[in-house]
């Protein structure tokens, strides 16, 4: 796992990164930490990633599977799975308008 | 560090803490805790507890809805609440008023509870029993 300084900033919604993250199958809490730092350079704290679990559990789009020896994995659900079908092609817009301006701004 | 960091759980209010306190403590003895990470404990406690009183204040607004702004009594316990600008008054503390203001005639002088007053409202705390005296010596001579 490479460490990497502070971040240079975050730009990415957490709940975006979890669902992103389970998209690929179930992970407890510190699994989905280190697999959102490896894909995006993010390294969520655990208050951060809790607050957004707690949030994408109450709005359906992720579950609780059983606990094993305290650690919980959380599963995508199919609105889950929606969500982030339709959140998806959004950021990548943004992105290529991002990129494309950059590229094409007269400076 | 670690340590410092599972007390902080802790600050998450009840519910939180039975859901989501093992699996947060098994998380923080694997990650790796750093200042910001007690930072954003306390943040995560307080935006918890925010949250969990805003969840109690819809649910009491659910269950109980609108309330006679003079008695206090719910819409369930009343047979008719007439709103005003940000507040509510239901039929029987209209029919008190009313009976109050014929009472009084048109004197300005506060008039004592009459004895159906009393038992219209025989829950109405003693400081409310006063403003709603002053309220009538304003009300009264207009209404005279």
């Amino acid at each position: 796992m490479p460490r990497r300084r502070p971040d240079p900033g975050r730009f990415s919604d957490p709940s975006l990164l979890i669902l992103s993250s389970l998209a690929s199958g179930p992970k407890h809490g510190y699994a989905m930490i280190l697999d959102i730092e490896e894909f995006s350079g993010t390294r969520l704290e655990p208050g951060t990633l809790y607050g957004a679990i707690a949030r994408l559990e109450r709005r359906g789009w992720i579950a609780p599977l059983q606990a094993q020896d305290r650690r919980r994995p959380y599963v995508l659900t199919a609105a889950g799975a929606q969500a982030l079908r339709e959140q998806l092609p959004t950021l990548q817009r943004i992105a290529s308008t991002g990129l494309r301006r950059l590229g094409t701004t007269p400076s | 560090m670690r340590r410092l960091a599972r007390r902080l759980l802790r600050l998450y209010p009840r519910p939180w803490r039975d859901r989501y306190g093992p699996e947060m403590s098994a998380l923080l003895d694997e990650h790796h805790v750093r200042l910001v990470t007690l930072a954003d404990l306390l943040a995560g406690a307080v935006r918890a507890r925010l949250q969990t009183q805003e969840e109690r204040r819809m649910a009491r607004g659910r269950s109980n809805g609108v309330r006679c702004s003079f008695c206090g009594k719910g819409r369930a316990q009343v047979a008719r609440l007439v709103a005003g600008p940000g507040v509510y008054i239901c039929d029987r503390c209209i029919a008190l008023c009313n009976e109050v203001l014929a009472e009084s005639g048109p004197r300005t002088d506060p008039p004592a509870p009459t004895a159906r007053a009393r038992r219209l409202a025989p829950d109405l705390p003693r400081l409310f029993r006063t403003w709603l005296r002053h309220l009538f010596r304003i009300a009264a001579p207009s209404a005279g």
